[in-house]
């Protein structure tokens, strides 16, 4: 059963998070996801954080489901190979900074040019113009630009901090694989190929705004205030560790106040309704603190749910795996990778009853579907070698 | 050295209840030559027996074809059990028995003291197998469906069908189909257990069950991950063309089913449409099942014009596995089901000829037989009565106290 | 009941459930595949979505009980391992072409010469021989040539199946009945025979009867979609179908008064219908009006209840109606959970525990149910093949050899 984009074929130059990301969505969905590599070290990912079998985790699991080719693409050869990919594919994507696809020659001109019906993708960190456009750009820098780091300052302190993952680039990553799939279905509809463009900053400006930025959305006077989004957004401390309880509509404070054993706090004014919980949340989460220091979070967990108050104990990373619900979803799988061994990766999110979305193979080695790939574009074998010979094939 | 009289030569088998479950079960061994006795009831008969084409039928209890047609080989003795005597003869009859088959709901046999524990006691040995809908213990054990509620709870409706319209379910109702094979098959593993060990057993078998069981691959695959298997018409998730196909004549239809691209080719070729073949979108299978409604489309405008058994035999002789659409009229005359003896014309004193059925196995050793048609009710009852000691006498007796009825 | 029974195994996804159930009974099944692995038989979908034939949900759903090894019956040397993995087994399962196993010198008229008391149960689509016996068939066909798609479905529409393949479900118990009978005589003549299924004749047993009675009264019952008969069988409830008869005879009555009684409390039963003499109810003498109009008094009705509500009454109220259940409602059903039917398997390679239905009866003996899960491709070569007197190096020969 094939999943819902089997058929089409991506020829895949992005590298890092952002783009790898959105193709390895794309992938796990079945299309044909041919990532073509740099010479000598390949995506710079593959050698950062944790590592086994000469593959890091993040490789192994923004790169499954994908083949590796390796082109040196500076020779008019390698750069004749890759126009021979493009001809049959129906996506290709990048995210060098922008002006580097034109040098190199495969800029969304040149590429129409030889498949005019071509999604061509450009995820670029700042935007394709503007006064940063040339800028090297990492995940950070954007946090740092967007007013995620921002959002995310102590409230006592007033220090902005970084939310500690790469969020930035995971978000661009999810925009852009809806945005790719968006174009295909346009294209099925008669629309023909179009160029899909979009910036790391944008895509984390607009994941921000929405309750972040409420504040700044109607503009001039008459809106009410927000509330401080700190005391609904913090955890609470129990005797033996930390979770997270709220109470939000009329019914989970009632089951609140009864799980607390703490019914006069259901005649506090301050309380009586939706908007008056989320206008005192910090002065919730003091009272909330008060309490839940004297229990064990098991304990909580036991009365909250017999309430029906939303509430969760905090899992420890390392414990994830064994969470009763993750569990219940299948969610993470365990599977052998040839070269990295024994891993630990989550199945593809959405689930398709018609079409399934499956792991059909393991992130690949560098350059370890070249031979492969040529031969199915038809090159001969004595060509496929004198590439090699010539380095101009990784 | 074979064994010319039936594999079940001299087996003795009692069976109480009605319908289809129970009795379609120990027809497998009344076929192979057991000695099957139903205990019916005049006065709550069989219902099967009340299923007429025609109200008002004259041959009334014994004019049902269903019934007729469901029970062959075997004897009938009228028992009331409502009557302490009746139970007695009963219980003389369990004293003859090897096994006991019933498919009564839950707490009828006890109520009559006809429970295991108390034939275990007259009958040491005694196989006795109880199904029923669901299961002898459980809180929803009294509910009192038929087959069709039986099907609908153990998810084969559901699975049924077309996805935009109501659960059909597959024709007949599974569970009086499908679980009688499961009691046959318990009742000859308990026979080979009682061979080596001389110790008889008690089986509780419960119809939706057996059909949950069946289904394990729906179940397995909602509970790894999380899926709800659906009905979605003829089609199969890996393979394409797979469909059912319009020929020409009123309501003729062929069955094709191709699961290689080499099958493909054939296909193509078979139905003289190179054109087909080559089009990419038909190329290979995932190709197929994403063009799946082009290609179905595609296929039924070759077909429509085609005489369905012709189309069937030439497309089986290019290696494509077809079949046609068979109706009961085409079951009677298939060559196949003719060449396995499947249908064997009987004739029966009220109904006159009719086609009874073999189930679908062949021994090598045992060739199987439909000697007798389905009983009247009562048919046996001096026979029977007399092989376990009532006289003449007792049995008129019997029946004047309406005992026998 | 099987204990002891050695079963040699070599059927594709036809006879799984077979296999199985012989397994779940207590047999000792030993499944034999390809070196390769059965790759049909073990496609997807997968456990964890990981495509890889050892995750094959359906594989682990038909193969508990079941151990497993590798052999390559086209080469001699496999040939000559059968014979011997034959001469040890009470049984024989196969689901082979006819003529496929003679043509490698591996038929039943050979190995009986040498082992006389071996059952061999064949399972074909349409048996041994016979006109028909060279036809290919899976389920699709099967249930077009068996008869039973041409009562199934719309209609305005294609004869249709079960999503399922139901024609491997009714032969599966059907080879296990035969083998389980064949294997009673065999305790009294000393001998085994050839069990041979037809899996089209099995299918003919669904039809419960219609071609015979098509014999007495030729009138060619079409297909019905959501009705039998000329009356409505399953209905549209709030949140899905769910099953309820208008036909059915004297037993049907209770039930169908006690639902107009509790549409009277309602206030949803129509004046004519509470009013209706159901003592002389007959459903075959209705005209086509008066089935429109109860059909429609009870699809109103049915239409305001969600299928729990209206399956909850149907207990309390014995009312012969019940939900088209779909394979998560049958995991939460009550009656079925308390009966035990569901076992959790473990599965640690993949990290992963799946819940399966157990037994299909209970016996006083002890219990009938899954001995364990589905093996992994020549997950047992060693123990089997060791019985032979093959150890680790002739293993690994072997499979340099692409023996096993």
């Amino acid at each position: 059963m094939p999943g819902p984009l089997h058929g089409i074929r991506v020829v895949d130059l992005t590298a890092m998070v952002s783009g790898p990301m959105a193709t390895a969505v794309l992938a796990d969905q079945g299309a044909d996801v041919i990532k073509v590599e740099p010479p000598g070290t390949g995506d710079l990912i593959r050698q950062i954080g944790c590592s086994r079998g000469e593959l890091s985790a993040i490789f192994s699991t923004l790169n499954r489901n994908k083949r590796s080719l390796v082109l040196d693409l500076g020779q008019p050869r390698g750069l004749a190979v890759l126009r021979k990919l493009v001809a049959r594919a129906d996506v290709f994507a990048q995210n060098f900074r922008p002006g580097v696809a034109e040098q190199m020659g495969i800029g969304e001109p040149a590429l129409r040019s030889v498949k005019p019906d071509l999604v061509y993708v450009s995820i670029s960190g700042f935007g394709e113009t503007g006064p940063y456009s040339r800028r090297r750009v990492y995940d950070i820098v954007i946090q740092a630009l967007s007013g995620m780091a921002a959002s995310q300052a102590d409230p006592r302190t007033g220090v902005p901090e970084l939310v500690r993952n790469i969020v930035a680039d995971k978000a661009t990553a999810l925009v852009a694989a809806q945005a790719i799939t968006a174009a295909l279905f346009a294209r099925e509809r008669g629309a023909g190929g179009q160029h899909v463009r979009l910036a790391m900053l944008d895509a984390t400006i607009a994941f921000l705004w929405p309750d972040v930025m409420q504040a700044h959305t109607y503009l001039g006077p008459g809106a009410t205030p927000p509330a401080s989004l700190a005391g609904f957004l913090s955890v609470r401390r129990t005797a033996d560790g930390f979770m997270t309880i709220f109470a939000i509509a009329d019914a989970e404070f009632a089951g609140l106040c009864r799980a607390l054993d703490r019914p006069e706090l259901a005649l506090d004014e301050r309380f009586r309704d939706t908007a008056g919980r989320m206008r005192h949340a910090d002065a919730l989460a003091a009272i909330l603190d008060q309490t839940t220091r004297s229990r064990t979070t098991a304990s909580w967990c036991e009365r909250l749910a017999a309430e029906d108050v939303p509430h969760a104990p905090v899992n420890q990373l390392e414990a994830l795996h064994e969470d009763e619900q993750v569990l219940a979803n299948a969610l993470l799988v365990e599977m052998e990778h040839p070269r990295a061994g024994r891993l630990r990766t989550p199945r593809p999110v959405a689930r398709f009853d018609v079409t399934p979305a499956t792991l059909r193979q393991p992130a690949p080695s560098l350059g370890e579907h070249g031979a492969e790939l040529l031969r199915e574009l038809g090159l001969p074998a004595s060509e496929i070698d004198d590439l090699r010979a010539k380095r101009i094939l990784g | 050295m074979s064994v010319p009289e039936g594999l079940f030569q001299g087996l003795k088998i009692l069976e109480l209840g009605a319908g289809a479950a129970g009795p379609v079960a120990t027809r497998y061994f009344a076929d192979q030559g057991a000695t099957v006795v139903r205990v019916e009831s005049g006065v709550r008969p069989d219902f099967l027996r009340l299923l007429h084409f025609r109200p008002g039928d004259p041959h009334g209890l014994n004019g049902g074809p269903m019934f007729v047609l469901m029970n062959p080989n075997k004897l009938s003795v009228a028992v009331n059990l409502s009557k302490p005597e009746g139970i007695e003869v009963a219980l003389r009859l369990v004293g003859w028995a090897d096994v006991v088959s019933e498919n009564f709901s839950p707490r009828a046999m006890a109520k009559w003291g006809l429970e295991y524990q108390r034939l275990r006691e007259l009958k040491p040995g005694l196989i006795m197998v109880s199904s029923c809908l669901f299961g002898q213990t459980g809180p929803q054990r009294m509910y009192p469906g038929f087959g069709g509620q039986g099907s609908a709870i153990a998810g084969f409706n559901h699975l049924a069908g077309w996805p935009d319209r109501e659960a059909v379910g597959p024709s007949g109702t599974i569970t009086d189909s499908l679980s009688p094979r499961y009691v046959a098959l318990l009742i000859a593993a308990a026979l080979f257990h009682r061979e080596r060990t001389g110790e008889g057993q008690y089986i509780d078998v419960s119809q939706i069950e057996t059909g949950v069981y069946s289904l394990s691959e729906a179940i397995v695959r909602a509970s790894a991950r999380g899926e709800v298997m659906t009905r979605r018409g003829n089609h199969a998730e890996d393979a394409a063309p797979h469909a059912i196909y319009p020929c020409a004549g009123p309501d003729r239809w062929i069955a094709i089913a191709v699961f290689s691209d080499e099958e493909w080719r054939r296909l193509c070729e078979a139905l003289g449409a190179p054109g087909l073949a080559r089009d990419p979108r038909f190329a290979r299978a995932a190709d197929r099942l994403v063009h799946e409604e082009a290609l179905d489309a595609a296929l039924v405008e070759r077909t429509r014009a085609l005489e369905p058994d012709a189309l069937m035999h030439r497309l089986q002789a290019a290696g494509v596995e077809a079949g046609v659409v068979q109706t009961c009229a085409d079951l009677l005359q298939d060559p196949q089901l003719a060449h396995r003896g499947h249908f064997v014309r009987l004739r029966h004193r009220h109904l006159g000829d009719l086609r009874f059925e073999h189930y679908g196995i062949c021994f090598s050793e045992s060739p199987r037989r439909l000697e007798t048609p389905g009983p009247d009710l009562g048919e046996h009852n001096l026979r029977v009565l007399g092989s376990v000691g009532y006289d003449e006498l007792e049995i008129r007796s019997l029946v004047e106290a309406g005992v026998l009825a | 009941m099987l204990d002891g029974i050695r079963i040699l195994d070599l059927s594709e996804e036809p006879g799984f459930l077979a296999g199985k159930i012989l397994g779940d009974l207590g047999a000792d099944v030993v499944k034999l595949e390809p070196p390769g692995g059965d790759r049909f038989g073990r496609r997807g979908p997968y456990l964890g979505e990981v495509a890889d034939p050892e995750r094959s949900l359906r594989w682990l759903a038909l193969n508990t009980s079941k151990r497993g090894i590798t052999l390559a019956l086209a080469t001699p040397r496999g040939r000559e391992l059968f014979g011997r993995l034959a001469a040890r087994a009470d049984v024989l399962l196969e689901t082979a072409a006819p003529g496929a196993l003679e043509a490698l010198g591996l038929g039943w008229e050979t190995l009986r010469a040498e082992r006389p008391r071996l059952v061999w149960c064949s399972l074909t689509p349409f048996g041994r021989t016979g006109p028909y016996a060279g036809f290919r068939a899976h389920d699709l066909v099967l249930v077009a040539m068996g008869g039973n798609a041409a009562l199934t479905g719309d209609p305005d529409r294609a004869p249709v199946r079960c999503t399922l393949p139901t024609s491997y479900y009714a032969a599966g118990p059907e080879a296990a009945a035969g083998i389980a009978m064949a294997l009673y005589a065999r305790e009294r003549s000393g001998h085994g025979q050839l069990v041979d299924i037809s899996m089209q004749e099995c299918q003919l047993a669904t039809l419960v009867t219609a071609p015979g009675q098509y014999s007495l009264s030729p009138q060619l019952r079409g297909r019905t979609g959501a009705r039998l008969g000329g009356t409505r069988e399953i209905w549209r409830a709030k949140d899905g179908d769910v099953s309820f008869g208008l036909r059915g005879g004297a037993a049907r009555i209770p039930s169908l008064v006690a639902t107009v009684a509790w549409m009277a409390e309602e206030e949803m039963a129509p004046a004519w219908l509470s009013e209706l003499d159901w003592k002389n109810y007959n459903h075959n003498l209705l005209s086509a009006e008066e089935i429109a109009r109860l059909e429609g008094a009870f699809s109103a009705f049915f239409a305001t209840k969600t299928r729990r509500e209206l399956f909850e009454q149907a207990l309390a109220r014995r009312i012969m109606l019940a939900p088209c259940n779909d394979s998560r409602e049958i995991l939460e059903q009550p009656q079925l959970r308390s009966r035990g039917l569901f076992t959790t398997l473990e599965y640690p390679e993949f990290g992963a525990r799946i819940e399966h239905p157990d037994f299909f009866a209970k016996s006083s003996r002890g219990r009938i149910g899954i001995r364990r899960r589905a093996p992994r491709l020549g997950e047992h070569n060693a123990e089997i093949y060791g019985e032979l007197g093959i150890d680790a190096d002739g293993l690994r020969e072997l499979a340099s050899q692409g023996v096993i």
